[in-house]
């Protein structure tokens, strides 16, 4: 979606307009889900709480002031809800509970070969910053800069983030970054 | 060799697009969102219109002393007339969430 479109769809959006607002969803859900799936591991907790981060958007629209993409905005969104779900142990534990069955549901979830399970293991050691910089940027067309504002961290501590926590998942796979640039 | 892209990949693929079943997860969600919230404004409107009408009767109370015994009950009466009319528009509420979104 082309920056002219979204602010149009964002303008009508503001006015209450739920289809541009959806546009707006059909655009962003790829990123916002993706983020989520890497950052917690779990297909149906990330979506569960994607779909709680966009209904917060639509609330907030109007304090978006544009100057982070709107993207990023709705990732900072997320990033919030999910640092704040683990603070409330006892809500996410029954949040688990009652999302089980539908974990199964999720068709397009990876099978956990020894390789992801050493990657997650990996990733759940890490400081939730630091966490939430590597799902951002790795794999994704995310800068620097727009998980610095997403995350609401400076960009050198994102920069350094980035490539200790790369080095930690590397190290979990058994590799080094010589290995992996060579 | 990992690169980011593959060390993402094995960390969680991006979703198929689109998927309109968020969408209307998401809508339902935003849906959940405005009646709770509605509910709440109800809620504390409620409280806010009960004890004021409380805070009337004791006022009546107060004053009867000096006024005679039928001022207070009419007093009463009133009041609980207007805090009865305060509570049914409280309970009745607003429109349906998102009916102002509707196209007209």
């Amino acid at each position: 979606m082309d920056a002219a479109s979204e602010a149009r769809l964002l303008g009508l959006a503001r006015k209450g307009d739920m289809r541009a607002f959806g546009s707006l969803v059909d655009a962003h859900q790829p990123a916002v889900r993706a983020f989520l799936r890497r950052l917690t591991g779990s297909y149906a907790d990330a979506d569960d709480i994607a779909q709680d981060a966009f209904a917060r958007t639509w609330e907030v629209l109007n304090r978006y002031d544009g100057r982070a993409s709107l993207r990023s905005f709705i990732c900072g969104v997320a990033f919030q809800y999910w640092r704040r779900g683990r603070r409330a142990e006892g809500r996410r534990l029954a949040r688990d509970t009652a999302y089980a069955d539908l974990e199964d549901a999720h068709h397009d979830a990876p099978q956990m070969t020894p390789e992801r399970l050493a990657l997650r293991r990996a990733m759940e050691d890490l400081p939730p910053d630091q966490r939430a910089a590597l799902a951002l940027c790795l794999g994704q067309d995310f800068t620097h800069q727009e998980a610095a504002e997403a995350l609401k961290l400076p960009l050198g501590t994102v920069k350094s983030h980035i490539n200790r926590g790369r080095a930690r998942l590397q190290a979990a796979l058994g590799l080094n970054a010589e290995q992996n640039d060579a | 060799m990992h690169d980011d892209r593959s060390l993402a990949a094995l960390l969680g693929e991006a979703p198929q697009t689109p998927d309109p079943g968020f969408r209307f997860d998401v809508f339902a969600r935003v849906s959940a969102r405005a009646r709770r919230r509605a509910a709440f404004e109800r809620g504390t409107l409620q409280v806010a219109a009960f004890t004021g009408a409380g805070l009337v009767l004791a006022l009546i109370q107060f004053a009867s002393a000096a006024s005679g015994a039928w001022g207070p009950m009419l007093g009463a009466a009133g009041a609980l007339a207007l805090s009865g009319a305060v509570a049914f528009t409280v309970i009745k509420g607003p429109k349906a969430a998102l009916a102002v979104f509707r196209p007209a």
